[in-house]
């Protein structure tokens, strides 16, 4: 029961920055959603496939990304998804965040 | 062999087992389930199926075969819809969520016996069509495939001895016909281009059958473009040709020569004057009951006179012939009609008749025939001479050997025994 714990609280805290990794590797270049995932899969934030893409609507909707089509070497074309200026914005947002969160973790674990 | 069907998924086609359509169904199902009410879910949809169908490995030509285990591969690759859109709502995941399925409900039952119910009748449905297919195809192969034959011994084969005694006397010798109405030149580029235009259809009915039957692929696009292309190409040099030949046919005249017996008959005897038997011709060709031959070397035709025997509404006996002729002209409709030779005579109470009437050597046929009218007081008795028969001029008798007549009720009856 304590590994079933353990693992359900990972998997929060990897859902909890998915959107800031995403928006982080696009920031790195445009992508396409499989290059995403691939990059996602191996710093083992994401399990499954089918996560990323109600995510990446969202932040289109939201305006963060944006995405433009290309053609493909096999199949229909493909979408790449780019940050937005907002996107931008919100990142470094977002990075900040991230910095206050750790720094604030750490001081919690160093009192200890 | 496992039963495959054919689906679309993101614009691409794909070949897939029954099992696998249907769980690859049900995933999709759910996923539309998950994401239709939301912002932006159709997108979201549209997006995991284009997913899917690259990791089936689509685009490629033919489509691939998708399996269950490719399916089962898919879903383990892209997750259930449960796992993951929690994510995109931004929900925090229950450390136990009550799961989108329960086999255990009774809407779940219920809906698995309804689709059972659905999968029988759909493959009630299939076999059925099945059945009508074949039915069809068969149907649509033998009519196709007998006209086919038939027609191809009509156009190619007609003047060979075998195919003569089985169409005689209905159709026998298309060139020799086609010759008498069309210019020489022509006679060949004109069978040619209707034997395409009749023979295209046929095999194509014949084709769709044995498709239908065998369950054969779609032959190319080229190959169907070619083949519809060759057909318009032949009825429209068909129509053209002809009709510029029907012009040569546009007037037609009469000269007509018609007698009345004055001595009382009660008796009238036909007898042949000049008779076929004494004709030298070496080609022969007939349609609907009309022969004519054909003498090579002169190029001379002789044709069948039309004999037509009524009542008459008065006590009086009366014979008419007339010689018909065609041409672009008026003037040349009667001259051709003149030109056609025809002898008969009345000799007291026999009426004697040429088997044939013949045109100058070397004349088109132009359209030229003999028609003899009889009108015959009620009561009067018509008998052939021994050897002659009504046939021999169109005479339609139930008892082709026939040779007494009487005319009863103003038309020609047929008399049994001596």
């Amino acid at each position: 029961m304590a590994a079933m714990n353990t693992e359900n609280t990972k998997a929060q805290m990897r859902k909890g920055i998915l959107e800031y990794c995403i928006l982080g590797l696009l920031l790195r270049s445009s992508a396409y959603a499989v290059d995403i995932i691939n990059e996602l899969r191996k710093a083992e934030v994401i399990v499954v496939e089918g996560t990323l893409y109600p995510l990446l609507t969202r932040l289109k909707n939201a305006g963060l990304l944006s995405y433009r089509w290309e053609e493909s070497p096999q199949g229909p074309p493909r979408k790449y998804y780019e940050l937005t200026g907002p996107g931008r914005s919100y990142l470094a947002e977002l990075d900040q965040a991230w910095e206050e969160l750790v720094d604030s973790v750490q001081q919690i674990r160093a009192k200890k | 062999m496992k039963k495959t069907t054919s689906i679309h998924l993101a614009g691409q086609l794909f070949s897939i087992d029954e099992e696998a359509c249907r769980i690859l169904a049900d995933y999709l199902e759910h996923v539309a389930a998950r994401f239709r009410n939301e912002p932006g879910g159709e997108e979201t949809i549209t997006d995991i199926e284009t997913r899917i169908a690259e990791i089936f490995g689509g685009g490629q030509e033919p489509p691939l075969l998708v399996s269950r285990d490719m399916v089962q591969r898919m879903i383990e690759v892209m997750g259930a819809p449960e796992e993951y859109a929690a994510a995109a709502e931004g929900e925090v995941e229950p450390a136990e969520r009550k799961p989108l399925y329960d086999p255990r409900a009774l809407r779940a039952r219920a809906g698995k016996t309804l689709a059972g119910g659905w999968h029988v009748i759909r493959i009630l449905m299939a076999a059925l069509l099945r059945i009508l297919a074949v039915l069809l195809g068969t149907m649509l192969t033998i009519f196709g495939f007998l006209s086919l034959f038939i027609f191809t011994l009509i156009f190619f084969f007609n003047h060979s001895p075998m195919v003569t005694g089985i169409m005689e006397p209905n159709l026998v010798n298309t060139p020799m016909l086609l010759e008498m109405v069309l210019n020489p030149p022509l006679v060949r580029p004109v069978l040619l281009l209707t034997a395409l235009a009749v023979l295209i259809p046929l095999a194509v009915m014949t084709y769709i059958g044995v498709k239908l039957i065998f369950r054969l692929g779609a032959i190319s696009k080229l190959v169907k473009v070619l083949v519809f292309v060759v057909w318009i190409a032949a009825v429209c040099g068909t129509v053209v040709l002809i009709s510029l030949q029907v012009s040569a046919y546009g007037h037609h005249a009469r000269v007509v020569e018609k007698v009345q017996v004055r001595a009382p008959l009660k008796t009238l005897w036909i007898a042949p004057l000049h008779k076929l038997s004494g004709v030298a011709f070496d080609d022969m060709a007939a349609v609907d009951g009309y022969t004519f031959r054909r003498q090579s070397a002169t190029g001379q035709l002789f044709g069948t006179a039309e004999l037509d025997i009524y009542g008459s509404d008065t006590s009086a006996a009366w014979i008419s012939v007339e010689k018909m002729g065609r041409s672009n002209s008026a003037e040349g409709a009667r001259s051709n009609a003149r030109k056609v030779d025809y002898h008969w005579k009345i000799s007291r109470d026999t009426l004697y008749l040429d088997e044939y009437f013949s045109l100058p050597a070397g004349a088109p046929w132009n359209g030229s025939s003999i028609d003899i009218d009889v009108w015959l007081p009620e009561g009067t008795m018509v008998r052939l001479v021994p050897g002659a028969v009504l046939s021999t001029w169109h005479v339609r008798c139930e008892d082709p050997a026939a040779t007494r007549f009487r005319i009863r009720a103003g038309s020609l009856e047929e008399l049994t025994g001596q």
